[in-house]
């Protein structure tokens, strides 16, 4: 008798049950939903019925002092698509997207299992390495823009000190390195994250698969390629996952690093939506433009899906 | 065991460190009454007071005022909130249309068109006649629809801060023409120092600093009746001299803002700056040395005797709950001993607004002000030249300067950032455009900017002028 | 890292020089070296901003400026704590992070339960639809949240930050604690209800131990970007008894420039200390190893 089967099969009443001394008791099937009702609740007032609202609002007109909206259709969309600011500002957010998440992926992965040997300090190392993640954009956007000033920076000072450059170099004032500074300080800023979660994922590894597998006289990389790999791989999914999105939707780290300058060099589509809500006061293209990120982002999420549901069957 | 003692140990000291915090809390007077405004509860009557102004000495003087006001009043609780500039307007903005109550907030020029006629500013007529109108220095005060909405507290005057032993060991007398200016920027970069900081970033810095080159040589964004004039000559001589005066200023200043202009100031690196009189107190504070070393000049861009102005006023939002508590605490706060008070904080910066309280703040007595007394006066004697791209429609005309106290309605659409003049300058500094195709394109985009808002709003009848 | 991993297994021949000790020793030397590289790179901006926080800005501003501090100072930190409600903020901060915290770990567990064991499609949809919290740009989100909150009478009040915190981190949590569960033996709680435990009682007490470190990184994120959530806390709060820490700390970021650079550097070593030391005190139970050990028996 399993779990699984009792409750079919021995369901009287679908959602209650008459037990042997008279009284009743909550079937499986309605704890489970009694279980994830609170979520569903929370999550659809406050992360799907705003972001319905968000893809509505793309069909109107919406005056910036009241809030008033008049219906347009697809007009916001026409102006959207017209407009060759979008179309590089969706390249950038691609390439800031790629870069930062391929680095990511394979620096943390890398760290990970490099906090996971048996190393002295390690204990120290797993909390330093975090710190990146733990210090508020708006803090660290302030102190690497500064670090990189070429006036004032340390960073063009010691360079000058060792002979590596010689006149102090404007990195975030230039169109072609603006972004590439951005992009080094979002994979600074949340490599951490990948770390944690990995290194979570390899404390609970089934310790005597890797030493039975070692026994068995299986090299480092067999071990690695054979059993931690595919251990890892459903967190490293979700992972992808949830950074590709993340990154996609990357504001503060972009923005307060180059304010989206120079002349739009790093202005990526949540920059954009930024700029279209405040400044040009244009809500309902701000609506469009999000919609669209919506709809490429859950297109990609399609594709992680499946490699999602791939990684959980090999699993078992 | 004892391995389990190092996550409790960690804990506690966490649990500690909040409850110290806590604790501390208590202590500070602001929040010694019930914090927590509710409808039904008989507590003091709470007026919220929205402020960006960070500077540490603004705050310790806005709580002592503060303090002493709800001595004096003891029903009334003014709720400060420090707010980030970054999200202010937003936030106001979706407060404002839902109806909660939001006191008193500073509100800037370019917003207040649009938010009076929408309904959510209070008008303030009452509280300007009971302080005394005619005590307001000219320009200080904003009509619009017959109501005033906002009261004015400071205004600062952008002026250029100079090293005045640069300029001495190089032979060169303090500048009163461009010509002079250029000379001493070509002299003076050398190695690791520039010439002058100026501003090319996309963002308001450069577009309040252009501004001032612009007028000064006897150009303007628009005419009294709204035409656009920037595609004029006078606006292209302004292009030119930026453009030539850039080339002396530091590398990476092509993305700068205010901020890092006065870091390079403050960090001795740049020979002439543009700020207003917080510079002052700061060089004062930071680096004494650099303050004996500083000189004050008007800006000497062009042959008219114009620069930038910035007002800072107060609104009172329309919804707010204790509309004449709100009153009378705003009306108490800006004027008299507590003007005075305020204003002070940052001599030279803050320059009031009433005649009489700018007197006596040429009397008052600090070590600041005794040791640069000359830069507080020079400030206020050079306020009534002052003008400010989003306030003064059309406050050039013929070459010359006049205030025109008429916002342009579309200010906010050509003036907000990255806008139109700031990507401009950008353009040309980064050496992606030439100066003429870069002016050119700006034209033409504020062109279709105006006429845009002039299809949207039909009735707009342009000023008579 | 593989790639070393790989080459030191790659059967050798017996060469002279390089026997098998060396080898190793060589191994960890450049493990040791990788391990200062990834601190040294996590550490040195957090560093600057900890040595600029002690600095008078008298040394920040100087023409030379010098790594180490010449006066190291605590007035940046004193004046912090004079001119703003500073411990109040770091109180609501800490309020909202460990509720929030608590109620996502809570539910999403619960949640995720529900969805790795009982294949409902509804499920299936939901946990997709989820991530629709995290496509749109939370700027668009503000507006619509605003309202909602404005209807249930929550605007300006913690509990109503609270609710959408919990409501916006929970879709992270039940992925990740989905994938934990879904790695669990179905036998290890059948086994628990046949001695008698209610299917509730072997979640609890058989199920949620194996998840631990899901749920510590759970926590870790929740608790993280609670603390740093600046956008939604600047407006949905306006009382300033109500500011949180990051809505507060940007406030110094003025338009127009930095008033006291050293005072900022204050505010965010401070800012970034409580987390810190919630990491340190989460991260004795991920070395632990909690729950690993188990799944061998």
């Amino acid at each position: 008798m399993t779990v699984m089967t009792k409750t079919t099969k021995t369901a009287a009443g679908k959602w209650l049950r008459r037990r042997e001394n008279g009284q009743f008791e909550i079937t499986d099937r309605t704890l489970a939903v009694l279980m994830i009702l609170p979520a569903v609740i929370l999550i659809g007032a406050f992360a799907i019925y705003p972001v319905l609202q968000g893809f509505a609002a793309s069909f109107f007109r919406i005056e910036s002092a009241t809030l008033a909206m008049t219906f347009t259709g697809l007009s916001n969309y026409k102006d959207l698509f017209g407009d060759s600011l979008f179309w590089e500002s969706l390249g950038r957010t691609l390439v800031w997207t790629a870069a930062t998440i391929l680095v990511q992926i394979s620096v943390g992965l890398g760290i990970s299992l490099l906090l996971h040997q048996e190393l002295r300090g390690r204990n120290l190392a797993r909390g330093l390495v975090l710190f990146p993640y733990l210090i508020p954009a708006v803090v660290i956007a302030v102190t690497w823009r500064f670090i990189l000033d070429p006036t004032l920076g340390v960073f063009n000072r010691t360079m000058l000190e060792w002979g590596l450059i010689d006149r102090p170099i404007a990195f975030l004032a230039s169109k072609s390195t603006a972004l590439l500074f951005v992009i080094i300080g979002g994979i600074w800023k949340y490599t951490p994250f990948v770390v944690i979660m990995l290194l979570a994922r390899l404390q609970v590894i089934p310790v005597d698969l890797e030493e039975a597998a070692q026994i068995d006289g299986a090299t480092r990389w067999q071990v690695f390629r054979h059993i931690t790999l595919p251990w890892l791989m459903p967190v490293i999914v979700i992972t992808l996952l949830l950074r590709t999105i993340w990154m996609f939707n990357e504001f503060d780290m972009v923005y307060l690093f180059a304010f989206g300058g120079p002349l739009f060099g790093t202005t990526t589509l949540p920059v954009l939506v930024r700029y279209l809500a405040f400044d040009a006061r244009q809500i309902g293209m701000a609506a469009a433009t999000s919609s669209v990120m919506v709809v490429i982002l859950m297109t990609m999420s399609w594709g992680y899906f499946q490699f999602y549901n791939r990684a959980e069957a090999n699993l078992n | 065991m004892s391995r389990r003692s190092h996550p409790a140990t960690i804990f506690t000291l966490l649990l500690a460190f909040i409850f110290l915090a806590s604790c501390r809390a208590v202590q500070t007077p602001s929040v010694e009454s019930t914090p927590s405004p509710t409808i039904s509860a008989p507590g003091p009557k709470v007026i919220p007071f929205f402020t960006t102004e960070s500077d540490p000495n603004q705050i310790t003087i806005l709580r002592e005022l503060i303090t002493e006001y709800q001595r004096l009043h003891p029903d009334i609780e003014i709720d400060i909130v420090l707010a980030s500039p970054a999200s202010r307007g937003r936030r106001l903005l979706i407060a404002l249309a839902s109806g909660a109550d939001l006191g008193i907030f500073e509100i800037e020029p370019t917003l207040m068109t649009e938010w009076a006629e929408a309904g959510y500013l209070l008008p303030l007529e009452d509280v300007v006649d009971a302080i005394g109108a005619e005590d307001y220095v000219e320009g200080s005060l904003f009509e619009s629809d017959g109501h005033i909405f906002a009261v004015p507290y400071a205004t600062s005057v952008y002026s250029l801060w100079i090293r005045s032993d640069l300029f001495a060991q190089a032979g060169l007398s303090l500048p009163t023409n461009y010509d002079e200016v250029l000379q001493a920027v070509k002299t003076l970069t050398r190695g690791e120092m520039y010439g002058i900081a100026l501003p090319n970033g996309q963002n308001i810095a450069s577009i309040n600093y252009f501004s001032t080159f612009l007028w000064q040589n006897g150009g303007d964004y628009f005419d009294c009746r709204g035409n656009v004039v920037f595609g004029e000559p006078a606006a292209f001589t302004a292009v030119q001299k930026w453009t030539e005066l850039s080339q002396y200023a530091p590398p990476g200043s092509t993305t700068w803002g205010y901020r890092e202009q006065i870091d390079a100031y403050l960090r001795g690196r740049v020979a002439m700056v543009m700020y207003a009189g917080r510079l002052g107190v700061n060089i004062a504070n930071t680096n004494p040395e650099l303050a004996d070393k500083s000189a004050l000049v008007f800006p000497p861009w062009g042959p008219e005797k114009v620069t930038l102005g910035v007002w800072s006023r107060f609104a009172i939002a329309s919804g707010t709950r204790h509309q004449a508590e709100a009153k009378a605490f705003l009306q108490w706060l800006v004027s008299g001993d507590r003007l005075l008070r305020y204003d002070m904080t940052v001599p030279g910066h803050m320059i009031p607004p009433l005649q009489s309280v700018q007197a006596m703040s040429l009397e008052i007595e600090s070590p600041y002000a005794n040791r640069h007394q000359v830069w507080l006066e020079a400030f206020s004697r050079w306020v009534p030249y002052t003008n400010h791209p989003a306030m003064n429609m059309g406050s050039v005309r013929d070459g010359r300067f006049v205030r025109s106290d008429m916002i342009p309605p579309w200010a906010d659409e050509v003036f907000s950032t990255p806008g139109i003049v700031d990507t401009m300058l950008q353009e040309i500094t980064l050496g992606s455009r030439s100066p003429e195709a870069a002016w050119q394109d700006a034209v033409r985009k504020m062109e279709t900017a105006v006429s845009e808002w002039k299809r949207q709003h039909p009735d707009w009848q342009p000023p008579d002028c | 890292m593989t790639q070393i991993a790989a080459r030191r297994e790659r059967p050798l021949p017996p060469s002279g020089i390089l026997t098998p000790r060396l080898l190793k020793r060589v191994r960890r030397s450049i493990l040791y070296a990788l391990l200062l590289l990834a601190v040294f790179w996590s550490v040195f901006p957090l560093f600057w901003v900890f040595i600029s926080s002690i600095k008078p800005d008298t040394e920040t501003y100087a023409f030379e400026q010098t790594v180490w501090p010449q006066n190291p100072t605590i007035a940046n930190y004193v004046t912090l704590f004079r001119i703003t409600d500073f411990t109040l903020w770091l109180r609501n901060s800490a309020i909202l992070a460990v509720t929030t915290t608590l109620a996502v770990v809570a539910l999403a567990s619960m949640g995720a339960y529900a969805m790795s064991r009982f294949k409902f499609r509804f499920f299936e949809y939901f946990g997709r639809l989820t991530l629709l919290a995290y496509m749109m740009p939370p700027i668009i989100l503000v507006v619509p949240i605003f309202f909602i909150l404005f209807k249930i009478k929550l605007t300006n009040s913690l509990l109503g930050l609270l609710l959408v915190y919990t409501g916006t981190r929970l879709p992270f949590g039940l992925w990740l604690l989905r994938s934990y569960f879904q790695g669990i033996p179905l036998e290890l709680e059948e086994a628990a209800m046949v001695d008698g435990a209610t299917r509730f009682q072997a979640f609890r007490k058989v199920i949620l131990p194996q998840a631990v470190p899901g749920i510590i990184s759970t926590s870790i994120f929740t608790f993280s970007v609670t603390w740093h959530e600046f956008l939604f806390a600047s407006i949905l709060l306006f009382s300033g008894s109500k500011q949180t820490l990051s809505a507060g700390v940007a406030s110094f970021l003025s338009e127009d420039w930095i008033y006291s650079w050293g005072v900022l550097m204050a505010a965010g070593v401070m800012v970034s200390l409580p987390l810190v030391l919630f990491y340190a005190f989460l991260q004795r139970y991920l070395i632990a190893g909690w729950g690993g050990g188990s799944l061998k028996g």
